[in-house]
């Protein structure tokens, strides 16, 4: 199976994502905000990173890079899985691709460390480091066809405790913590692997 | 008034360099003498000292040294950034960070990780909690947006800096010995400016920083930090370096243009030639002194082959970054500076003129020897510990850096006093550790963090391999300042020729003071240690009954290993080195991690930075002094026994609480 | 070609929790100042557009807006002044 990550200018996650996914088992190429043609992906992964240096909102930005445009056409061929990571997940939410958006941390500082998760019943630990990912949606019920990541222990106030979601329907998730990290690090574990191994599961 | 003076030149000075001119430089010249025979640029009170330190070639004269790994060089330089963070704190700690990545990117080598040594004044201050605030903001928001680990760091607190924090930062990076690109230029090349547009922000940010700070000190010479674009030059300046034709590189720091163009130059023995019209700039009517003088961040130097396909070759990767660049000179045969506007030629010099500022002398006494009185009592000792605000956990400070991107790092502040990387480039393991002795003998200051930054890499597993020292001290013309310094570089020369640890890069910081405040003497050790056998690096919780030894450590090199080989051989979990807090206080960090207390009996709870290791392990050791065991809640030493939750709450709370 | 100055601001909407508005809030209380007040906070934006017509001018700056310097999820905007620059 075939995966990108998109290194939009100012991601800076691009390198140990790609890493990732090749250790996932996947082929994997490195494309820029510029890229439409997306055909050849199963995968498309948004990675961590101050696209734009964040510089109006999070993620702001990026949404008006053709790769954008592409990848909703793409989700409407209903053949693929979207990923968003950290600002990924913040450049989804801008775009509507994902719903909800991504507000300053509650103690208005970065938060950079471990956090226990629960998502499909499974419990597992992955770094956070964001200064922007207090999740808000104005209501749970339009969540209704999501299954969520959740915090256990909510570490920047977002509403529901939501770490993340998953947009069965489209095929789409955004996750503010990073399995990239937890994966391919020597002595870091491989909770990581969680979440490469989901998306595997998905696109059978 | 005349020019000079107002730009801070002293009469004495001013004759040295009319004396080698052979005339008085004009206007435009004595601005360019101001910024490069300051302190900062010229190292004119320090340079004399700090050359003969020992080496392995690991191209120390360059904008930063390394060591070597296999066929890659592991590029590392610590820098302070006082006088900046001291006026603008958030500007001053980014434009810190900024600046010290530069000298790692200037070789061409990727930054892979940061760490920080920071030195605040007493927290019952309000200034100091606004300083806090500020420059751990600016680190964050820089450091994390360039996507380079902050991986570890010290914080001191102490009242000799409540006017004055000591910001010093340090940057490494990993490159293949072979595309290393020097800062030494050749003849008949062109020079371009890449990155951020020359303004007058940071305007002489060197004479500025070579003086004796006031309370009227300006902001107007703070340079202005845009993360956003140096992740995009790193980026750029990376693949650029790879073009065969790119000659030299070397980025703009103090006295920006000026700085850098005349030391490529003077480096590779050639002339240079600038049209100062040809710079793009932030605003129209900036003058020819404020466009070379400037500190505009964000901006690198290159020389480069004269040729149409090499100019192509540039302006294909600068526009894939959306980075402005302009071709702002060239170089020649020759020894002369030419500086040109619109045609009209400003300046003309001789390079070693400029370049070569007068060396101070500075005296050396022998230091005073201290006799330490009032003995204080193991319970006052622990209450003393536990009341200060040194002892508790830093938490609210790191966790502010992200300490993981990249993917590369195995152990951060999160679990460790030092950050560990994974190098896939070498497959290797590095470590890296800050260490800072405040004493006021500066060569004890200088023994106690050489020797604990040893004891502490070989107690994780890893070999001491190299040094960067940032030396952070107060006016240079005080006899006493000029004694401290010199006693302490000598004893890290002489530490570094006994145990064969290159440094590779340093700094030197003068005029740290304020209002007649000085800062105590800060040398500033980061310390690089390399580990190849991934046997040796062991991550095992501590767990109740656990038995806590003593390994008595009659000589270094043979104590480390024996521990590499307990290591290796898993006989225990953990080997502490002990600290600042003697060792109640680093049995203390490491079990109150696993929420767990101790039971032990020894005599010397308290000695600081004592050489001795403590192994702690559920396996039965011979050769080494049993003396407690891990228990569930308490503290119990000596005839004395602390619950343990409160000291917990103390070590991981107060910080966070009192910084409200 | 005319030059207008936008003046903008942009806030979070008044429903979302506001961390930065809460802590001067809270510090106006201690400091016993005011009992009773409410803080929202945001961003100002100076927008310089050249154009011909103010109508036109208006119609990018609405764009802007809405576009770039705000998610209407969690934010609204306000133009606080419009300049014609002469």
């Amino acid at each position: 199976m075939k995966a990108c990550v998109i290194n939009f200018l100012g991601s800076n996650c691009v390198d140990e994502t790609a890493q990732s996914l090749l250790k996932a088992g996947f082929f994997v190429d490195i494309i820029n905000q510029n890229e439409t043609n997306l055909e050849r992906y199963n995968l498309i992964v948004l990675s961590g990173g101050f696209s734009w240096g964040d510089y109006v909102s999070c993620g702001r930005i990026a949404k008006f890079s053709p790769v954008i445009s592409a990848i909703k056409e793409k989700i409407k061929q209903k053949n693929s899985f979207i990923l968003g990571i950290c600002n990924g997940f913040q450049i989804l939410c801008e775009a509507n691709i994902l719903l909800g958006a991504l507000l300053e941390n509650e103690n208005q500082k970065f938060i950079s460390r471990d956090v226990d998760l629960i998502f499909k019943n499974k419990t597992f630990k992955l770094p956070i480091a964001h200064h922007q990912g207090r999740y808000y949606i104005d209501d749970i019920d339009k969540l209704k066809d999501c299954d969520l990541i959740k915090y256990q222990n909510n570490p920047n106030g977002s509403y529901y405790d939501i770490a993340g979601l998953y947009d069965k329907k489209n095929k789409v998730m955004g996750l503010m913590p990073h399995p990239e990290r937890n994966y391919i690090t020597p002595f870091k574990g491989e909770d990581g692997k969680i979440i490469f191994d989901f998306i595997k599961e998905e696109l059978k | 008034m005349k020019l000079y003076q107002k730009l801070n030149i002293s009469d004495f000075l001013y004759q040295k360099i009319v004396e080698k001119l052979k005339r008085e430089p004009n206007d435009f010249e004595t601005y360019l003498f101001s910024a490069m025979h300051s302190e900062h640029c010229g190292y004119m009170h320090s340079k004399k000292y700090i050359n003969d330190f020992y080496k392995e070639n690991n191209y120390e004269n360059e904008n930063s040294g390394c060591i070597r790994l296999k066929d890659h060089c592991i590029f590392f330089k610590i820098e302070s950034h006082n006088h900046p963070c001291a006026i603008e704190p958030y500007q001053g700690s980014m434009t810190g960070i900024g600046g010290i990545v530069r000298d790692i990117l200037s070789l061409g080598a990727k930054p892979i990780a940061l760490s920080n040594s920071l030195k605040f004044g007493s927290l019952s201050e309000l200034k100091t909690k606004y300083y806090i605030d500020e420059i751990t903001r600016g680190i964050s928001d820089y450091g994390n947006s360039i996507g380079v680990a902050t991986i570890t760091g010290e914080t001191i607190f102490d009242k000799k800096f409540n006017n004055l924090p000591i910001v010093n930062v340090l940057a490494l990076g990993i490159i293949e010995e072979k595309d290393i690109k020097l800062s030494s230029a050749k003849s008949d090349n062109l020079i371009i400016l890449l990155g951020s547009k020359t303004g007058v922000d940071g305007l002489n940010g060197a004479s500025f920083a070579s003086g004796v700070l006031d309370e009227n000190s300006s902001r107007q010479s703070v340079q202005i930090g845009d993360p956003y674009t140096k992740k995009r030059l790193i980026d750029a300046v990376i693949e650029i370096n790879k073009l065969k034709e790119i000659t030299a590189c070397q980025d703009l720091g103090a006295s920006g243009i000026l700085s850098s163009t005349s030391e490529m130059a003077y480096k590779g023995n050639c002339a240079v030639e600038l049209y100062l019209e040809k710079v793009h700039t932030q605003i129209e009517s900036i003058k020819p002194e404020e466009i070379m003088l400037s500190e505009s961040q964000e901006r690198m130097a290159f020389t480069i082959e004269n040729s149409t396909e090499a100019i192509e070759k540039f302006d294909k990767i600068a526009k894939k970054y959306e980075l402005d660049y302009s071709i702002i000179g060239k170089t020649k045969k020759g020894n002369t500076y030419e500086v040109y506007y619109n045609d009209k030629l400003l300046c003309n010099l001789d390079l070693g003129v400029l370049c070569e500022p007068y060396l101070f002398d500075l005296e050396k006494k022998e230091p005073k020897k201290l006799e330490i009185f009032n003995k204080k009592s193991n319970l006052e000792q622990f209450l003393s510990m536990i009341s200060d605000d040194n002892f508790s956990s830093k938490e609210f400070i790191y966790s502010q850096f992200d300490q993981e991107v990249q993917g590369r790092t195995s152990f951060s502040q999160k679990e460790n006093s030092i950050g560990i990387l994974y190098l896939k480039e070498t497959e290797s393991f590095i470590a890296l550790l800050n260490q800072t002795v405040l004493d006021i003998n500066s060569k004890k200051a200088v023994y106690s963090a050489f020797m604990s930054s040893y004891r502490k890499l070989v107690s994780f597993g890893f070999d001491f391999r190299g040094i960067t020292n940032c030396l952070n001290f107060a006016n240079p013309e005080n006899k006493e300042v000029q004694s401290d310094f010199r006693v302490a570089v000598d004893e890290l020369k002489r530490l570094s020729f006994l145990y064969k640890i290159p440094i590779v890069s340093g700094n030197v910081s003068f005029f740290n003071e304020i209002n007649d405040e000085k800062i105590p003497p800060a040398v500033t050790l980061g310390c690089v240690g390399v580990c190849e056998n991934k046997n040796r690096i062991i991550k095992s919780k501590i767990n109740k009954n656990d038995k806590i030894y003593i390994l008595k450590n009659k000589d270094e090199i043979k104590s480390k290993e024996i521990i590499f080989n307990l290591l290796e051989n898993k006989k225990v979990k953990k080997v502490i080195s002990i600290g600042r807090f003697g060792l109640v206080g680093s049995l203390l960090k490491e079990t109150l991690f696993y929420d767990l207390g101790f039971k032990i009996n020894y005599q010397n709870y308290f000695e600081q930075y004592q050489k001795d290791y403590v192994l702690i392990t559920d396996k039965v050791l011979e050769n080494a002094v049993l003396i407690g065991e891990v228990i569930d809640d308490k503290i119990i030493f000596d005839d004395i026994s602390f619950e343990k939750e409160k000291i917990k709450d103390i070590y991981f709370n107060k910080l966070t609480e009192k910084m409200k | 070609m005319k030059t207008f100055i936008y003046r903008i601001i942009t806030k979070l909407k008044a429903e979302i929790k506001n961390p930065q508005g809460e802590v001067v809030e809270n510090i106006v209380k201690r400091l016993s100042i005011s009992s009773d007040l409410k803080v929202n906070t945001g961003k100002f934006y100076e927008i310089k557009i050249f154009d011909d017509n103010l109508e036109n001018a208006n119609k990018k700056i609405e764009k802007i807006s809405k576009e770039i310097l705000t998610n209407p999820l969690i934010e609204t905007f306000e133009i606080i002044s419009i300049e014609e620059y002469r």
